[in-house]
């Protein structure tokens, strides 16, 4: 079995010798055509472990160093090479294009947190303290506060990456959210930029900080390219 | 957080050999973000009821996964 981690063009650099990815395999290269894979030999565990993980990205940001790679989705493995090859040349052109689209640059994150986190969503039916609803009338006004309450959260959260996109002032840059993603964070918003300017881009984050008091707003990256490709 | 958002749910997506064909419907069988059992396991399971687990591996009259 083959692990794959990224996909560059043919001929940049090859993994460091000794590089290992996913349960301490050695990362080498695959050349087809006008593309190269960055692959290891896979292995039958496939849960996805904090640890492993990493270790994926540990291979993809070693890629990252001296070019934007074409991060691969965790878990993708293949019978043999021939196989992934296959699949590679599938879609070549379509391969070809994003790292055109990509190159040179990297993913920078924010998160945006509030201060103090507004109310949560009303406890569906059932849950915790609740007695069962007594009619169907009742069982469906408790959905629709549930729902009412889901609804404003979302709405104050879209709010709060509004704002930061606002001071922020940044519209040139490809940008894709993520709302609420977990308890207490309004959102996380994924960059896309220049790899000469993530510096600039840190010190952006950190003036907007400071322009809220209801807001935590924390830059993170650089990451290969994941939400832009 | 960071790490697992965007190297379990983003990036790109290329269709390996971890599929099953049921009556010639090519099904993606580990989700990879709610992964159940091992691969090797899902042979076990799987490969009993006949279903064409891996390519080389082919039940009587099972299709080949794409």
């Amino acid at each position: 079995m083959v692990r794959l981690y990224c996909i560059r063009r043919r001929g940049q650099a090859p993994p460091p010798q000794g590089l290992r990815g996913v349960a301490g395999e050695i990362v080498r290269l695959l050349e087809d055509g006008p593309l190269g894979a960055w692959v290891s030999a896979g292995d039958d565990e496939t849960s996805p472990s904090v640890e492993r993980l990493r270790q994926h990205d540990a291979v993809v940001r070693e890629a990252l160093r001296t070019a934007t790679p074409l991060p691969v989705r965790y878990g993708s493995s293949f019978a043999s090479e021939g196989r992934l090859l296959d699949a590679l040349r599938e879609r070549s052109e379509q391969w070809l294009e994003t790292l055109e689209r990509v190159g040179g640059h990297v993913e920078m994150g924010m998160q945006v947190r509030w201060v103090t986190e507004p109310e949560p969503p009303a406890l569906p039916e059932n849950a915790g303290s609740e007695r069962p609803p007594r009619s169907g009338r009742e069982y469906l006004e408790r959905r629709r506060r549930s729902r009412e309450s889901e609804d404003r959260l979302r709405r104050e959260a879209a709010d709060a990456l509004d704002r930061v996109d606002a001071e922020l002032a940044r519209p040139e840059l490809r940008s894709v959210r993520t709302l609420l993603p977990r308890s207490g964070v309004a959102g996380l918003v994924a960059h896309l930029v220049q790899s000469s300017s993530i510096q600039a881009y840190r010190e952006q984050v950190r003036r907007v900080n400071a322009a809220f008091t209801d807001l935590d707003v924390e830059a993170s990256g650089p990451w290969a390219p994941y939400s832009f490709v | 957080m960071d790490l697992v958002n965007r190297v379990l749910d983003k990036g790109v997506v290329i269709q390996g050999d971890i599929t099953i064909s049921v009556a010639g419907v090519d099904l993606v069988y580990l989700g990879l973000n709610a992964v159940l059992t091992s691969v090797a396991t899902a042979k076990e399971r799987l490969g009993r009821k006949g279903i064409d687990v891996f390519g080389g591996e082919r039940a009587p009259g099972a299709d080949r996964s794409a």
